[in-house]
């Protein structure tokens, strides 16, 4: 509390006294106002210090509390680019609530513990472990995931994953031969695998002379199609994200970038929408880490006009009108890829195939093609 | 009676993406792209000249451009104006005025701040003749609305005439006023537009509607529905181009059919429909379903007199219709092979997909004394622009 004043050894000031010497409301706040603690979680320098850092930054709030009576002024992220606002813990003022609920303190205090225990037990878990681990507080799992992204930035950690909280595998891959990672892992050949946790020290090896091409799905159900079928996957290794992949699946990508060797070539095949060309596009380049694209993808399909010239076909009619909701959002697709640093010839196949989309007022799922036979249109396409 | 279209002049890789617009003004064919680019074709060309070393071309926009249209008009004083309106795939509207001594674009920034808010998809120009109407601009929108401006050419007179000296040169300041917009009833896309010199508006929707209104009171008055196979919504009816004929009696609409392509003709006045263009079927079953093209008609362009009507489609044709009979009279069949200068035919896409039979993406009439070379005097003749990223221009035979 303000020390300015003089008072009685062994007394502490009266409401009296504070007014006495206080002469304006502002005065008398700030008089009234305790003295805080701030934290600031920012930049590690080394991020295998993580653990230790994050021991510091709790001791000290727990010091601060215990010890010196003093509130906490949690700010996550360096001034000037905050991640979230500053928190004020336990909360202290006359007006109502300003900054955040407590309880966000909580959120951010048991997340930091968290990790410091997967830490200090070297083990990686999912953010829905952590979730279910008190349900009051996170209430869901988004919330959990927000934070975590917030701590990570506020720390500005190289991978997401450094904090060893992750999301759970979505992506799933199958390989024509035996991958060697880490120490004495390994992704089998030919089975359905999820992809794996990595780290950034992570290297796969395998036989990389018998891997002809490497092949993104959009769909799992034209991933376990492919995969059942021996001709491709014999030749092809296959990596699905299920829609709009995850990070890992596209951090997995990047590393197989690096270690496949240049001859193997990287395709993408997503259905012929809007949506699709984004998927695409979400692969081969994002604008804040490069650990997460891949620009060695080429953008194979499937077309529209593929798909038109292949409408005689007895089965119907496989187009579908573009909605109002489809439109806008190729229309502002349209201008992100304009405006997004990719390869010349990726770009403009790309670019044409949205606007093919928009001019004929169609889109197709990938699923239809060449009569609902995928793999048929998919080797047919590999041997032109 | 059949006719004959010879080719004239043709010229590939003209853009470096698709072309999706055309439309034909006397001094300049104008082609737009998926490259973002604009490209006039001086029309007079002599023979020996290509089409290449003679073109203006202007950037215009990175998300690539789709439709198009021209105003070419000598105003009063013998002002002679060039107008170039496009769309972008971002919805933008960029309207273009060409000095036709330097053949040097300049953009117009004509629409104010709501109105560049919007996403417009289709445009039309519509010229008076009558020095005292407006000329006007239509566009619609891709929530379904029509908007109407106005566009005069020079400041408005003032009062004060006292010398009442007619040949008194008028200051030129283009502007557009917004009239107003007929509005969709529910939000669904206006694929195409047109405006007759009869006054009315003509909307074509992608559920396969079009929408006739009148151009001054701007409130509908008929509502056709499209003609193709209904009942399954794979199967749509997307209106792809509606067109008046030169006097306005005449609507044409093409619309999908399935994956077919329809040409329905109405009369305007009591909004009646007069008939289908159809290919006969040479075949003692019944026909199952009649259409004009074995494939989307993309666009379709009424000859100077309204005799005849061109259509093109997906199918690599174009097709020329006798409106009176509704028979048709020619067919051109488009093949990549045809460009003249051989490093310039794209046989095949950068995916490997064939174009030798390239759809067609838009079709022009030419009016007599537009083209240059033998014949353009005497004879009309067709433009069109494929999906092998050509122009390609013919003329009628005979009479030369």
């Amino acid at each position: 509390m303000g020390g300015k004043m003089k008072i009685e050894p062994g007394l502490k000031p009266s409401l009296g006294d504070y007014l006495e010497r206080s002469p304006t409301r502002a005065t008398l706040e700030e008089a009234l106002s305790p003295k805080t603690r701030e934290i600031v979680l920012t930049k590690i320098q080394e991020p295998q210090n993580l653990k230790s850092e994050i021991c510091t930054i709790l001791s000290l709030m727990k010091n601060a509390i215990e010890q010196q009576s003093e509130p906490l002024v949690i700010f996550v992220g360096s001034r000037g680019k905050l991640v979230k606002p500053a928190m004020c813990f336990p909360y202290y003022g006359f007006e109502k609530m300003k900054g955040p609920p407590a309880f966000k303190t909580s959120v951010l205090l048991s997340l930091l513990k968290c990790v410091a225990m997967k830490m200090e037990n070297e083990e990686i878990c999912t953010i829905r472990d952590v979730f279910y681990l008190n349900v009051e507080l996170y209430k869901n799992q988004q919330v959990v995931a927000e934070w975590l992204r917030a701590i990570a930035d506020a720390f500005e950690l190289p991978h997401f994953d450094a904090l060893r909280i992750v999301a759970a595998q979505k992506g799933l891959c199958c390989t024509p031969v035996n991958l060697n990672f880490d120490v004495d892992k390994v992704i089998l050949k030919n089975q359905k695998s999820l992809v794996p946790y990595l780290t950034a020290a992570t290297e796969f090896s395998g036989d990389w002379s018998l891997v002809e091409r490497v092949i993104v799905l959009e769909k799992d159900a034209i991933f376990s199609k492919l995969a059942e079928n021996t001709q491709v996957s014999k030749r092809c290794m296959l990596v699905t994200g299920k829609g709009y992949p995850d990070w890992l699946t596209r951090y997995f990508l990047y590393k197989m970038m690096l270690n496949c060797p240049p001859s193997v070539i990287f395709e993408i095949y997503t259905d012929s929408d809007p949506y699709g060309i984004d998927i695409a596009v979400k692969y081969m380049h994002n604008e804040l880490k490069a650990t997460y694209q891949c620009p060695r993808l080429v953008y194979k399909g499937v077309l529209i006009q593929e798909l038109i010239d292949n409408r005689s076909s007895t089965r119907g009619l496989q187009l579908l009108d573009l909605s109002f909701r489809d439109r806008t959002y190729a229309m502002n697709l349209l201008k992100r890829i304009a405006a997004t640093t990719l390869r010349k010839q990726t770009k403009h196949a790309l670019v044409q195939e949205v606007q093919r989309q928009l001019f004929y007022q169609k889109k197709a799922e990938m699923n239809t093609v060449n009569g609902a036979n995928f793999a048929e249109y998919f080797l047919a396409k590999l041997n032109a | 009676m059949s006719k004959l279209y010879i080719s004239t002049q043709n010229c590939g890789k003209a853009h470096e993406a698709d072309i999706f617009g055309l439309c034909i003004s006397n001094p300049y064919t104008v082609t737009v792209s998926g490259d973002g680019s604009l490209k006039l074709w001086k029309n007079k060309l002599i023979d020996g000249e290509q089409p290449k070393d003679h073109v203006i071309s202007c950037f215009v926009h990175k998300t690539g451009l789709h439709h198009v249209d021209a105003f070419h008009s000598v105003e009063q004083g013998g002002l002679e104006l060039f107008l170039v309106a496009c769309v972008s795939f971002s919805g933008q509207i960029f309207i273009y005025e060409v000095d036709m001594a330097s053949g040097t674009l300049k953009e117009l920034d004509l629409l104010s701040h709501d109105e560049k808010l919007r996403s417009y998809w289709c445009i039309k120009f519509l010229k008076s003749d009558d020095f005292s109407v407006a000329h006007k601009m239509v566009a619609t929108d891709v929530k379904g609305s029509t908007v109407v401006w106005a566009l005069d050419i020079f400041k408005p007179e003032e009062q004060t005439q006292e010398s009442g000296n007619l040949d008194l040169k008028k200051e030129k300041n283009i502007r557009l006023s917004q009239i107003g917009e007929i509005p969709a009833t529910e939000p669904k896309f206006a694929t195409s537009v047109d405006v007759s010199v009869k006054g009315i508006i003509a909307t074509g929707f992608q559920d396969g509607s079009v929408v006739v209104s009148q151009l001054e009171t701007l409130r509908p008055i008929y509502n056709f529905e499209g003609f193709g196979i209904k009942g399954t919504e794979e199967s749509s009816g997307t209106v792809r181009d509606v067109k008046f004929s030169p006097l306005g009696e005449l609507l044409a609409v093409a619309n999908d059919s399935g994956s077919y392509g329809c040409v329905t003709l109405y009369e305007t006045e009591y909004g009646e429909r007069v008939g289908n263009l159809t290919v006969p079927t040479h075949s003692s079953q019944t026909s199952i379903a009649n259409f004009t093209h074995n494939g989307w008609v993309f666009n379709a362009s009424f000859s100077s007199t309204g005799e005849f009507l061109a259509t093109c489609g997906y199918d690599g044709k174009i097709r020329v219709w006798d409106v009176k009979r509704r028979e048709r009279v020619s067919t051109l069949n488009i093949s990549a092979g045809d460009i003249e200068i051989e490093s310039e035919i794209v046989s095949q896409d950068e995916f490997g997909n064939s174009l030798k039979t390239p759809p067609v993406m838009g079709v022009t009439f030419i009016n007599k004394g537009v083209r240059g070379g033998i014949g353009g005097d005497t004879n009309e003749g067709l433009a069109c622009v494929c999906l092998d990223r050509s122009v390609r221009w013919f003329r009628e035979a005979g009479g030369v």
